[in-house]
């Protein structure tokens, strides 16, 4: 009896501290390195966070450009003194795996679970939710709609009309229209996005063998290379270069962009989901996530306040208030279902195509070393699509190349 | 009256002077493209700004991009800081650069070769490679986001001792021997006589530190942390993002900023030009 | 003998002999500084004028470097562990090809680059030097293509270089109606034999004004004794410029040749901005680019510090090695009026 007192008074006094210690001010910075057009609704989103949880104070710290944020990142990882919570890249934070504070086990019941299918992956380390995706773009597909009233639905559709639409127009022998285009120095992305539509991988589940030249890999640059005709190869921003382009795959966050270079040429752009592959519709997403960290500067209070913000952020009508505002993609289910989301895709058609396909996206591997299996890739399908080698050599080269990045 | 044959050759020359001046008026029209371009540029819509092939007159000035570049970052407090950091680094960086350059160039001392190439081996490393260290050792001095911290670390310029050794070299061994005689001390010999001569040398020196002062961004972006620490070049990096740039308002922005170091260059430039070349001494 | 005259005029050599008696003392200067105990004070003066200098650089400088070195003997991670692994880093470098690659692509741009932009500096300074009216504005200018923003720089050319609507393919296709010329569009960023040579011609572009005013500068400064010297002699024109600015001009040919060379090596954000990476098939990698690349700063790739800090060291070392035979090379060619 005395003892059952006993431990209900323990109890009481825990959870009156606790309830102390939650209304303790606490101030934690969050550093981002978003330009400073998203600056304000960044702002507004820090600001309705504080009014939220009025003893929580978010500094906003931008830190220039994203290699900026990574090279300060990892001079605070030396110094010890990181932040609570930052904009982080996958490969920044493979490395740092030990001082990441998990999200997703201080997660309400379904949020975790809200998170689009594409992105848990990536986010995910060991099992454990660990960080939350917070801006993101999808890869779409673009087209000059003065040219194409039906954009393409499947990958033979989209080679015949990007060899149709190869063009000669002067007759001065060299093309003055090209199909399709792609950057592929720039963005291996695109060929990642068409071995996922091939249903292949780069690495088999478990990362113990390269995958990337099995069946699927070889279909996916086989099509690559077979566009190479019909293709402006290039290392420049295809916006540059809009005007002499039938269709192309970009980030839906370029859409502005390619928009003005589109008006600029005078012709109307259409945004569409992209050809469907052998095996799936996916498209690659690209963008940040949230991290806080778990470091000896950062309290435990800090900590947890940093994950209120990073669970605030992923609020339906949070996510999509950024995406109204900043040309991302809202990063959960229930994000889609919302009427201020419905309400903006159909204020902006464009936007239709983008939902649908950030639905089917995936995300990369968290492996450790993806960042030099990204450089071989963007390497070798520069090498190939330009002609340097043939797409099976090259693709035989990236496998290799690959499987000595797994010994390391 | 003329001779033909000194007509002739007035001609020649005339012929001569103008090919010079159109040679010098094409040089300067080429190297003032890009700061035209980016003055008109500061003009336009963020459509007009992206066109290809580039639209050089904007139908419509607009003089709006310069408020709304302005009020995009808080340039105010930026203006200030790049100011008293230049100017404050630029007086730090004169002093220690005119104590050393004098060692180097007028002083035999032991290792003297082996340290001036060790100082020149200080520039061949990039930069990035010292940022991490740099950044854990501010830290620990306790001067990151602080003044100290984008102001002390810049105070020595090896590009500015090689520079004023240069000159201070061209200055004759005999003037100080005679002051030695005279039984003035080396530091007084230094101050009263070596600076004025070499006043102008200094300056230049001096412009130099203020332009990199000026246009430092990546120290400036690492070692600080909150807006009223921040200098015009982070105000500038924030018109860009990984997916294009707001050019119009960058290039407003720009012109702001090059606005100081023009006017100093302006009203300067005698100095600086002889600064380079006075040796000193005629 | 004129004056004109001496400027050229070569040091005489000293028999072989007396210079080998002096080898030792210049092999172990301690000798010499013992037989000398004023050198010893006037040596200490001089580390005490040096000292707030190397003060600062050993903390800012000097301390990172060596860390810089050290960590190239690492396999370095952002957190520990952190195994020591020898020189297996600068093996790696050594054994790949993209290093000597970006080796190559930086030592063709040095090549280019140091040379005639120094060359085109002398013309240019040479002009401004001709007593024209509209110096100062042209001097101005000059200083503008330095200090203008390297964004729209890369912005300006990237439109001079545009395959379809650029000027300078516009040239070529006038040309291109001559009858015995036959050029096509050249796509200047977008193919492998140009995009570095694009790169160049804008850092020519940018350098050339900020070292024509420093040259110009020195050639304000020749005194007018000089030149009349050569008259007397009957040097004037090209044999007055090759004959007494030149020579005159040395100070500073040689700090603009030395800062040129060692800025030159460490090429990287002229390739970027106007690449928008390293250019098609990485053609216009260099050094530094490639140690970016390592570092993980660059392309997204891995975070490689110790390799990254082993490719630093080497270039360090390649620079030093050549400015300091640059150096002694060209020393004793320097006249200083």
């Amino acid at each position: 009896m005395l003892r059952n007192v006993m431990v209900g008074l323990l109890a009481v006094l825990l959870l009156g501290a606790a309830a102390v210690a939650a209304d303790e001010p606490v101030t934690i910075e969050f550093w981002h390195a978003m330009s400073s057009g998203h600056q304000p609704n960044l702002q507004k989103l820090v600001d309705d966070f504080m009014v939220a949880y009025p003893h929580i104070t978010v500094t906003p710290v931008y830190q220039g450009s994203y290699s900026s944020l990574q090279g300060k990142i990892n001079a605070a990882v030396a110094a010890g003194n990181l932040p609570a919570i930052a904009q982080v890249y996958e490969n920044w934070i493979t490395p740092l795996e030990s001082i990441l504070y998990p999200i997703g086990p201080h997660m309400a019941p379904g949020e975790a679970e809200d998170i689009i299918d594409g992105l848990v992956p990536s986010n995910t380390f060991n099992g454990v939710l660990t960080t939350v995706p917070f801006n993101k773009s999808i890869m779409v597909l673009y087209y000059n709609a003065d040219l194409i009233a039906t954009p393409p639905a499947t990958w033979a559709e989209f080679y015949d009309v990007a060899k149709s639409l190869t063009a000669d127009l002067d007759g001065d022998g060299t093309i003055d229209r090209y199909g399709t285009a792609l950057r592929p120095a720039a963005n291996p992305e695109q060929f990642l996005t068409f071995l996922d539509q091939a249903g292949g991988s780069i690495l088999n589940a478990d990362w113990t063998e390269v995958t990337i030249n099995d069946a699927p890999g070889m279909a996916a640059i086989q099509f690559c290379g077979s566009l190479i005709p019909y293709t402006f190869v290039t290392s420049e921003y295809i916006s540059d270069h809009i005007g002499k382009i039938a269709m192309f795959i970009d980030t839906s966050a370029g859409y502005p962009y390619n928009l003005t270079a589109a008006n600029n040429a005078g012709f109307q752009l259409g945004v569409a989901m992209l050809p469907v592959g052998p095996v799936t519709q996916g498209s690659m997403i690209q963008g940040t996530n949230l991290a806080v960290f778990d470091v000896p500067n950062q309290t435990q209070a800090q900590k947890d306040a940093a994950v209120l913000l990073a669970r605030f952020m992923l609020r339906a009508e949070n996510t999509v208030f950024w995406a109204t505002k900043s040309g991302y993609q809202p990063v959960t289910k229930s994000a889609y279902e919302l009427q201020a989301w419905k309400d903006f895709v159909a204020a902006n058609p464009y936007q239709q195509a983008m939902s649908a396909q950030m639905l089917l996206g995936f995300s990369q591997i968290l492996h450790p070393n993806y960042g030099d299996m990204r450089t071989v890739l963007s390497t070798k399908f520069d090498e190939i699509m330009r002609g340097a080698v043939s797409p099976l050599d090259g693709l035989n080269d990236m496998a290799a190349e690959i499987e000595l990045l797994l010994e390391e | 009256m003329l001779t033909r044959s000194e007509a002739g050759q007035l001609a020649r020359q005339r012929a001569y002077r103008v090919l010079l001046y159109f040679l010098m008026f094409l040089g300067c029209a080429i190297m003032l493209l890009p700061f035209f371009w980016m003055l008109t540029t500061s003009l336009k819509t963020e459509a007009q700004a992206m066109r290809m092939p580039p639209m050089w007159i904007p139908s419509k000035l607009h003089w709006e991009n310069y408020i709304l570049a302005w009020n995009r970052a808080p340039f105010g407090r930026y203006f200030f800081n790049s100011f008293f950091v230049s100017i404050a680094s630029t007086v730090g960086e004169v002093f220690t650069t005119i104590l050393a350059a004098y060692a180097f160039a007028k002083m035999r001392f032991f290792g003297k070769n082996a340290l001036f190439a060790i100082l020149l081996g200080t520039m061949m490393i990039p930069g990035e490679m010292l940022l991490i260290p740099n950044y854990v050792t501010l830290t620990r001095l306790g001067w990151l986001d602080r003044y100290e911290g984008l102001i002390i670390p810049w105070i020595v310029s090896v590009f500015g001792i090689f520079l004023l050794r240069q000159f201070f070299r061209a200055i004759p061994d005999e003037l100080w021997d005679a002051a030695r005689i005279d039984g003035c001390r080396r530091s007084r010999f230094l101050w009263r006589i070596v600076v004025p001569l070499s006043k102008p040398a200094i300056f230049t020196v001096g412009l130099f530190k203020f332009l990199g002062s000026w246009n430092a961004y990546q120290w400036v972006l690492l070692m600080t942390n909150s807006e009223k620490m921040r200098t015009i070049p982070v105000g500038l990096a924030t018109f860009s993002s990984d997916i294009g740039t707001a050019y119009h308002l960058l290039m407003a922005a720009s012109v702001m900023a090059i606005v100081p170091i023009l006017v100093l260059f302006f009203f300067t430039q005698k100095q600086f030009i002889q600064g380079i070349a006075r040796t000193g001494i005629k | 003998m004129n004056d004109a005259a001496r400027v050229r005029e070569k040091k005489p050599r000293r028999p072989l002999g007396e210079r080998l008696r002096e080898l030792p003392a210049r092999l172990n200067p301690v000798a010499s500084y013992r037989r000398n105990p004023t050198l010893w004070k006037e040596s200490g003066t001089a580390y005490l004028y040096l000292l707030p200098a190397l003060a600062v650089l050993s903390v800012f400088v000097f301390y990172p470097f060596f860390s810089a070195f050290r960590i190239s003997l690492f396999k370095w991670g952002l957190l520990p562990p952190r195994p020591y692994v020898g020189l297996a880093n600068y093996q790696y470098i050594f054994h790949d090809k993209y290093f000597w690659r970006a080796l190559w692509h930086t030592l063709y741009y040095v090549a280019v680059t140091v040379p005639v932009t120094l060359f085109l500096a002398i013309l240019v300074a040479s002009l401004l030097n001709k007593g024209l009216k509209f110096l100062s504005f042209a001097r101005t200018s000059f200083f503008l293509s330095y200090i203008s923003p390297i964004v729209a720089i890369a912005m300006v050319w990237r439109w001079m270089y545009n395959a379809d609507y650029g000027l300078i393919n516009y040239f070529l296709s006038l040309l291109d109606r001559l009858p015995f010329l036959e050029l096509n569009a050249i796509q200047w960023l977008n193919d492998p034999k140009y995009a570095l040579n694009a790169v160049i011609v804008l850092s020519i572009w940018h350098f050339v004004g900020y070292q024509a005013i420093i040259l110009l500068a020195g050639m304000q400064n020749i005194e007018q004794q000089y030149y009349d010297a050569a008259k007397v002699d009957g040097a004037s024109g090209f044999r007055a410029w090759w004959h007494v600015t030149i020579p005159l001009l040395t100070p500073q040919l040689f700090f603009v040749f030395i800062i040129s060379l060692i800025g030159s090596f460490k090429v990287f954000t002229e390739v970027n901005i106007l690449l928008s990476g390293s250019g098609p098939l990485r053609s216009a990698e260099t050094i530094v680019y490639y140690i970016l690349r390592l570092s993980g700063r660059v392309d997204g790739g891995t975070q490689h510090l110790g390799r990254a800090a082993a490719a630093s060291v080497v270039l360090f070392g390649i620079i030093f090695a050549l400015t300091v035979f640059q150096m002694t090379v060209t020393q004793r060619k320097v006249h200083y009026q």
